[in-house]
C-alpha cells in the first residue's frame, strides 16, 4: 500500500486543494500542498528503511487485476532504478512547492496541478506493468501543460502547445512500441517482468527499440528533438522549471534504461554505437547553443540538454559500471538543474529581468545579491563538474566507464564539459561579475527563506559529492543487472544469483556487491 | 610521537579547511556580525594555519631523520569493480612541499591584514585564503592521481574565486574567467591521460602506472607512442596550471587579483603545482624519451618567452608574472632532462623569493596608492616609480635580496638551483643549456631594469604629465576600474605598516640561505628528494672544476645582464628609447606578448562564438523551422486557446485522456 500511497495521496489532495471553498484564505492552498509533499516525503522514510537493494525484484510490489481484457494491471514495484528516482521527485516537489509564492494567481488550480504531476511521475517510476507506465507517463503531461499554458510567460501558448504536441508524439510513439512487443511475443499481459524474456527476431526489435528510442529521445530530449524544451523553461515559472527538468526529462532517461536496455538488450547492444555518437552531438549541440544565449533560463535549459545526454552515452556503454553511472548522472543533474533554475528564480524575482546584457554585479554585498550570486558560483561549478560536488562524480563515473568502449565520443563529450564552463562563467561574469548598474539598485532584499531551498540543494550537492555511495548503493545491484545479458539471466525470476565471471566482453567480470552490504 | 604525528597528518590540509568553513558559515549566516569581528577571523585562520604548520616542519624533520615514507588510504567510493581510494601519503617530496605551502601561507596570512586593512572583503579574503591552502595542503599529500585531480580543480576554483576577488572591475571579472577557461583546457587533457592510463593499467597509484606501463610496453602490449601520448596528455595539466608555453596567457592576467594572492598561488604553490605533478608523475614519464623531451622543450621555450615579455612591461607584477613564468620554464626543463632534484629544489628557492617579491611589489603599490590613488593602472606602473628606496627602506632591500637570488648570483638561493638546472640541461643536450643560460642573461637584466626604475633615480609618482599619459593610455581599460575614494593624498609614499614589512624580513632569510641546502658538494636536499628508484650513491661525485666553469658561466651573463640594466636605468649612459626604436618589430612583439592574446582570441573566442551562434541560428531556422513549418503549432495554439479562454480547461482535459484511453483500447483490440 505504500506505493500506492506516493501516487494516490498527492492526487487526493490535489482534489482537496481544488474543491477548498472559496471562503478558505488562497494562503491554505500552499500550506496544504506543502503538507501533502512533505506527508509524500515522511511516507517515503520507512519505503526507505525497508528497501533492500540487494534484492533485484521490484519491491514492496502491489498488484491488482485491472482491466483483463487489455491485459492491463494495476501492479507497482520499487526497484534500484527508480528507488533513487521516486525519492528525487518526492524531495523536488516540496522545493517547487516551496518556492511558490503563496500570492499567485489561482493557487488551487495551480497547487493541484503540481501535486498531479508529482503523481504522474511519481506513478510512472513505480510502474511494473508497461501500460501504466504509458497511462502515467503521458497523463502526466496535462498538468504541465496547463502549468506552462496558465502560468507561463509572454509566449506561454506558443510553448505549451509545442511541448503537448512534441510529447504526445513521444508517447504514441513508447505506446506503439509497447503495443507491438506484447504483440509480437503473444504475450497475455503488459507486466514488465515477463516481457522481458521475450525471443523476437532481431528484425522486429530492432523496430519496436527505433520506435521506443525515439519517443523517449523527445522526452529527455535528444538533439534534434529537443527544441520544445527551452521555449517551455523559458515560459515555466521556476518551480515548473525545476519539476520539468529535475524530475520529468528523467522519465526519458528511466525509460532508456528500463525498457531500452531492460526489454531489447540485443538491439540495443547492436545501436549502441550509434546511439553514444547522437549522444555526442546532442552534448555539444546543447553546450554551443547555450554559449550564444542572452536569457539565464536558457543557459540552463541548453546546458540540461547537454547534460542529460551523458546519460544516454553512459547507457549505450552498457557495462555495470556505466549503467550504475547513469543513474548517478542522473541524480546529479536533478539536483544540479534544480538549483540552478531556483536561483535564475530569484534573480529573475529580484531584478524581473534574466538579460545577461541587462544584469550586472549582484554580487555586490550591499545592493545586490551576494548569497545568491555565491551559490550561484557553486552550482555552476558543480555542473562544470568540480570535485566535491555530485557533478564531478557522476561525469567522472560516466566518462570512465564509456572510456574504454567509445573512445572518441567520450573525448568530444568532454570538450563538452569543458564547454560548460565556458557558458556559465560567461553567464556569471555578466550577470553577477562587474560594477552594479544604478538601474538596478532598487533590488528588494532575499528573505532567508527564499533562500532555503536553494541552500538545502546545494549542501545536497556537496553531501552526495563527499559521499557518492549515499546515492550508489541503492541502485548499483539493479543497474548492473540490467547489463548481465539474458543467456546469463537465470530464466526463473527472484532470487538475486550473480552471473559467472566468465561473462561475455560486455559484461563487466567482476560485479561485487560490497558496498551495499555495509 | 613520531607516529602520532604520522597518524594525524591528514589534519594539516583540513585545520584550514575548517578555519575556513568556520568562517565561511560566519559570513553566510550572521554576516554583520562576523564582518565586525574582522581580526578575530583572521586570527582563528592564523592559528589553525600555525598548527599545520608546525606539524608540517616536524614531518620534514622526521623525513629528514630518514622516516620511512609513510602512506594511509580509505575506500572512497566504489561502484561495482571500480573503486576510488583517498588518502595521504607523507615522502620527502610531500613533507618538503608541506614546509613550502605552510610556511609560505602563514607568512602570505600575516601580511594580508596589513594589505587588505581598508578592504570591506577583509573576512571574506581570509576564508579564501584558508579554503586554497587548504586544498593545496590536499594536492601535495595525494598518494593517487584521482585525488590530485580533485584537489587540482579545487585549487583552480580557489584561484578563480580569488582573482576575481574585486568582481566589480571588469578587469578581474575577466581575467578569472580566462585564467579558470584556460585551465580547464589543460584539466582536460589531464582527465583524458588519466582515464587513458587507467584504461591501460588499471590503476590510478602512481608507482603502479609506471610500472605497469612499462611492463605493457616492454611486451608489447601496448604501443610504446601510445603510452607516451598518455604522458604527453596528462603533462597538458602541468602546462595549463604552470602556465607553460602555450597555455600561459592566463597568469599575467591573473595579476588582477589581489597582491597577496599573486605571491601565495602565482607565484609560490598553486603554479608550482604543475612541477609537483611532473615529479609525481616520474615513474611515468621516465621511461619514455618522447615525453621527457617534449616537457625540457617546453620548459625551455617558456622560460625564454617568459624572459622576452617580462623586459618590456612597465606594470611592476605584471613583469614579476613574466618572470614566474620564465621561472617555472627553468624547472619544467629540469623536470625534462632528468634533473628530478634540482627541479624540485629550484620550485623551493623560487617559492620563497618569488613570494617576497611579490610581497614587495605590493609593499610598494600599497606606498604608491597613498600618492596616486587606489588605481591599479597607475599605482603599479613603474614609470611613476622611482627612488622608493629612500621612503621604503625595507621593501627595498628585501627587494634586493630577492633579486640577487633570482639573477643567480652566489651565495643566494636561486644561484645553486638555477646553476643545477643548468648543469643537467648541458648533460641531456647542449641546446637546452644554452636556451637556459641566454634566458639567465634576460632575466638578470629585466629583474635590475625593475630594481632600477622602483627603487633608484627621483621619484616620479607626483608627475602628471605621466599619471596623465597613462590614464590615457589606459582609457578604455581603466574605465569605470579605479575607484579613488577620498583626495587625502600623500607627496610621498611611505613604508608599509610592520605586519607587511614582517613577512618580508623572514622571507628574506630563506631567499638568501635556503641555497646553502643543496651546495653540489653537500647536496642535502638531493639526498633527502631524489627521483624514485634512482640510487642516492649515483649523485653524490662532485666535479669541481665542471662546477666552476657552469657556474663561472651562469654568474658572467646575470653579470653582464645586470651592469646593462645599471647602464640603461641607473646610469642613464644608454637610452633604452633610443634601442626600443632601432629594433621596434621586436619590441612591439615583446610589448605586446609575442600576439598570443591576439591570437587565441581571433582563433578560440570569435570561433566558439560564431559556431555558438551557428548552432542557435540552426536551432530556429532549421529544427523549429521544420516544425513551425506544418502550420500544426499556430492552428492548434488557437484551437488550445479557445478553450482555454472558455475556461474549459477541464473539458479539455478530459478529451485528452480520454483519447489516449481509446487509443489503447483500440489498438489492443
Amino acid at each position: 500500500m505504500l506505493l500506492s500511497a506516493l501516487i494516490w495521496i498527492p492526487v487526493l489532495g490535489a482534489i482537496a486543494i481544488a474543491l477548498l471553498p472559496q471562503s478558505v484564505p488562497n494562503l491554505w492552498a500552499r500550506r496544504m500542498a506543502l503538507a501533502i509533499a512533505l506527508l509524500v516525503l515522511l511516507l517515503l522514510i520507512p519505503i526507505t528503511l525497508g528497501f533492500n537493494p540487494d534484492h533485484l525484484e521490484a519491491q514492496f510490489s502491489e498488484y491488482l487485476p485491472w482491466i483483463g481484457v487489455l491485459g492491463l494491471n494495476y501492479h507497482l514495484g520499487l526497484d534500484g532504478l527508480s528507488f533513487p528516482l521516486v525519492l528525487l521527485n518526492g524531495f523536488l516537489t516540496l522545493v517547487a512547492i516551496f518556492c511558490t509564492r503563496a500570492e499567485i494567481d489561482r493557487p488551487r488550480f495551480y497547487f493541484s496541478l503540481i501535486l498531479l504531476l508529482s503523481a504522474g511521475a511519481a506513478g510512472a517510476f513505480l510502474a511494473q506493468d508497461l501500460l501504466l507506465f504509458f497511462l502515467f507517463y503521458e497523463v502526466e503531461i496535462i498538468p504541465l501543460y496547463f502549468l506552462i499554458a496558465i502560468w507561463g510567460g509572454g509566449r506561454r501558448g506558443y510553448a505549451a502547445m509545442k511541448f503537448l504536441i512534441y510529447t504526445a508524439l513521444s508517447g504514441i510513439l513508447v505506446l506503439a512500441s509497447f503495443l507491438g512487443l506484447v504483440w509480437a511475443s503473444g504475450a497475455k499481459t503488459f507486466d514488465y517482468e515477463p516481457l522481458r524474456h521475450h525471443s523476437l527476431p532481431m528484425e522486429v526489435e530492432m523496430a519496436l527499440l527505433i520506435m521506443l528510442l525515439i519517443g523517449l529521445f523527445i522526452k529527455i530530449p535528444i538533439f534534434p528533438f529537443h527544441t520544445w524544451l527551452p521555449d517551455a523553461h523559458v515560459e515555466a515559472s521556476t518551480p515548473v522549471s525545476v519539476l520539468l527538468a529535475g524530475v520529468l526529462l528523467k522519465l526519458g532517461t528511466y525509460g532508456l534504461i528500463k525498457f531500452g536496455v531492460g526489454l531489447f538488450f540485443k538491439a540495443w547492444i547492436i545501436l549502441a554505437p550509434g546511439l553514444a555518437i547522437l549522444a555526442t552531438i546532442s552534448a555539444l549541440y546543447g553546450a554551443f547553443s547555450a554559449i550564444a544565449q542572452q536569457d539565464m533560463k536558457k543557459v540552463v535549459a541548453y546546458s540540461s540538454i547537454a547534460h542529460m545526454a551523458y546519460i544516454l552515452l553512459a547507457a549505450a556503454a552498457c557495462t555495470p559500471l556505466s549503467m550504475t553511472a547513469a543513474v548517478f548522472q542522473m541524480v546529479s543533474h536533478g539536483l544540479i538543474s534544480a538549483l540552478l533554475f531556483v536561483l535564475v528564480g530569484v534573480v529573475y524575482q529580484k531584478t524581473g529581468t534574466r538579460d545577461v546584457t541587462i544584469l550586472r554585479g549582484l554580487l555586490n554585498p550591499e545592493r545586490g545579491l551576494p548569497i545568491t550570486g555565491s551559490l550561484m558560483i557553486i552550482g555552476v561549478m558543480a555542473s562544470a563538474g568540480l570535485p566535491g560536488m555530485v557533478g564531478f562524480i557522476a561525469e567522472f563515473m560516466v566518462f570512465r566507464a564509456t572510456f574504454a568502449i567509445f573512445t572518441i565520443p567520450t573525448l568530444i563529450c568532454l570538450v563538452g564539459t569543458g564547454l560548460t564552463a565556458v557558458y556559465f562563467l560567461l553567464m556569471v561574469n555578466r550577470v553577477f561579475f562587474g560594477r552594479l548598474p544604478d538601474n538596478l539598485a532598487a533590488i528588494p532584499r532575499v528573505a532567508f527563506q527564499d533562500h532555503l531551498p536553494s541552500l538545502v540543494l546545494t549542501a545536497l550537492l556537496v553531501i552526495f559529492g563527499l559521499q557518492p555511495a549515499w546515492v550508489v548503493r541503492w541502485s548499483e545491484n539493479q543497474a548492473t543487472d540490467f547489463v548481465v545479458s539474458p543467456e546469463l539471466r537465470r530464466p526463473t525470476l527472484g532470487t538475486a544469483v550473480r552471473s559467472p565471471l566468465s561473462a561475455p566482453s560486455l559484461v563487466a567480470p567482476a560485479i561485487s556487491p560490497t558496498l551495499s552490504s555495509d | 610521537m613520531e607516529s602520532f604525528l604520522y597518524d594525524y597528518a591528514w589534519l594539516i590540509p583540513v585545520l584550514p579547511l575548517l578555519g575556513a568553513a568556520l568562517v565561511g558559515i560566519g559570513l553566510i549566516s550572521v554576516n554583520n556580525v562576523t564582518n565586525k569581528l574582522r581580526q578575530l577571523n583572521a586570527v582563528v585562520i592564523l592559528v589553525l594555519i600555525g598548527v599545520a604548520m608546525t606539524m608540517s616542519f616536524a614531518l620534514l624533520w622526521s623525513q629528514l631523520q630518514g622516516h620511512a615514507p609513510y602512506t594511509q588510504s580509505f575506500e572512497w567510493a566504489a561502484a561495482g569493480s571500480f573503486r576510488l581510494t583517498m588518502g595521504y601519503i607523507i615522502d620527502p617530496l610531500t613533507s618538503v612541499m608541506l614546509a613550502i605551502v605552510t610556511s609560505v601561507a602563514l607568512l602570505v596570512m600575516i601580511y594580508t591584514d596589513g594589505y587588505m586593512a581598508h578592504d570591506p572583503g577583509y573576512v571574506r579574503f581570509y576564508a579564501y585564503l584558508s579554503i586554497f591552502s587548504a586544498s593545496m595542503l590536499g594536492l601535495v599529500i595525494s598518494p593517487n592521481l584521482v585525488q590530485v585531480y580533485i584537489f587540482w580543480e579545487l585549487v583552480g576554483m580557489c584561484s578563480y574565486l580569488l582573482i576575481g576577488f574585486w568582481y566589480d572591475r571588469k578587469a578581474a571579472a575577466d581575467a578569472c574567467q580566462k585564467a579558470f577557461v584556460t585551465n580547464r583546457v589543460g584539466d582536460f587533457g589531464l582527465l583524458l591521460g588519466m582515464l587513458g592510463l587507467y584504461w591501460a593499467t588499471g590503476s590510478f597509484e602512481f608507482a603502479v602506472i609506471g610500472e605497469r606501463l612499462e611492463e605493457l610496453v616492454s611486451s608489447g602490449a601496448l604501443a610504446g607512442g601510445l603510452a607516451a601520448f598518455f604522458g604527453i596528455l596528462v603533462f597538458l595539466g602541468p602546462v595549463a596550471k604552470s602556465a607553460q608555453f602555450p597555455l600561459h596567457v592566463w597568469l599575467p592576467d591573473a595579476m588582477e587579483g589581489p597582491t597577496p594572492i599573486s605571491a601565495l598561488i602565482h607565484a609560490a604553490t598553486m603554479v608550482a603545482a604543475g612541477v609537483f605533478l611532473i615529479a609525481r608523475m616520474y615513474p611515468v614519464f621516465e621511461p619514455f624519451p618522447l615525453v621527457m623531451n617534449v616537457i625540457a622543450w617546453t620548459g625551455a621555450l617558456t622560460a625564454f618567452l617568459g624572459a622576452s615579455i617580462a623586459i618590456t612591461q612597465n606594470d611592476i607584477k605584471k613583469g614579476l608574472a613574466y618572470s614566474t613564468i620564465s621561472q617555472l620554464g627553468y624547472m619544467v626543463m629540469a623536470m625534462g632532462c632528468g634533473a628530478y632534484s634540482a627541479g624540485l629544489f629550484h620550485l623551493m628557492t623560487h617559492a620563497y623569493f618569488k613570494a617576497m617579491l611579490f610581497l614587495c611589489s605590493g609593499s610598494v603599490i600599497h606606498g604608491m596608492e597613498a600618492v596616486v590613488g587606489h588605481n591599479p593602472v597607475l599605482a603599479q606602473d613603474m614609470r611613476l616609480m622611482g627612488g622608493l628606496r629612500k621612503y621604503m627602506p625595507i621593501t627595498a632591500t628585501t627587494f634586493l635580496i630577492g633579486n640577487l637570488a633570482i639573477c643567480g648570483i652566489p651565495p643566494f638561493a636561486g644561484f645553486w638551483s638555477k646553476d643545477e638546472i643548468l648543469g643537467s640541461a648541458f648533460g641531456a643536450n647542449p641546446a637546452l643549456w644554452l636556451v637556459g643560460w641566454l634566458t639567465a642573461g634576460i632575466t638578470a637584466f629585466y629583474m635590475f631594469r625593475m630594481y632600477f626604475l622602483t627603487f633608484e633615480g627621483p621619484f616620479r609618482g607626483t608627475d602628471t604629465t605621466i599619471q596623465g599619459e597613462l590614464m590615457a593610455a589606459a582609457g578604455a581599460i581603466a574605465g569605470g576600474g579605479s575607484d579613488d575614494h577620498g583626495d587625502h593624498h600623500d607627496a610621498k609614499p611611505h613604508e608599509s605598516p610592520w605586519t607587511m614589512t614582517l613577512p618580508l624580513a623572514i622571507l628574506a632569510i630563506p631567499s638568501a640561505l635556503i641555497g646553502l641546502a643543496g651546495v653540489p658538494w653537500h647536496n642535502r636536499f638531493e639526498h633527502l628528494v631524489h627521483a624514485p628508484g634512482e640510487a642516492i650513491a649515483a649523485l653524490a661525485e662532485f666535479d669541481q672544476t665542471e662546477f666552476l666553469i657552469m657556474a663561472g658561466s651562469s654568474v658572467g651573463i646575470g653579470l653582464i645582464g645586470i651592469a646593462l640594466a645599471g647602464l640603461m636605468y641607473s646610469q642613464k649612459a644608454i637610452d633604452p628609447k633610443a634601442i626600443a626604436q632601432k629594433i621596434q618589430p621586436l619590441y612591439n612583439f615583446s610589448l605586446n606578448k609575442w600576439y598570443f592574446d591576439e591570437l587565441y582570441d581571433r582563433v578560440f573566442v570569435v570561433g566558439t562564438r560564431r559556431i555558438a551562434r551557428q548552432m542557435l541560428e540552426i536551432d530556429y531556422r532549421v529544427v523549429d523551422g521544420a516544425v513551425n513549418f506544418t502550420g500544426l503549432v499556430t492552428v492548434v495554439t488557437g484551437q488550445g486557446l479557445k478553450y482555454f479562454e472558455n475556461g474549459r480547461v477541464q473539458f479539455y482535459a478530459l478529451i485528452i485522456f480520454a483519447a489516449v484511453l481509446g487509443f489503447v483500447v483500440v489498438s489492443s483490440l
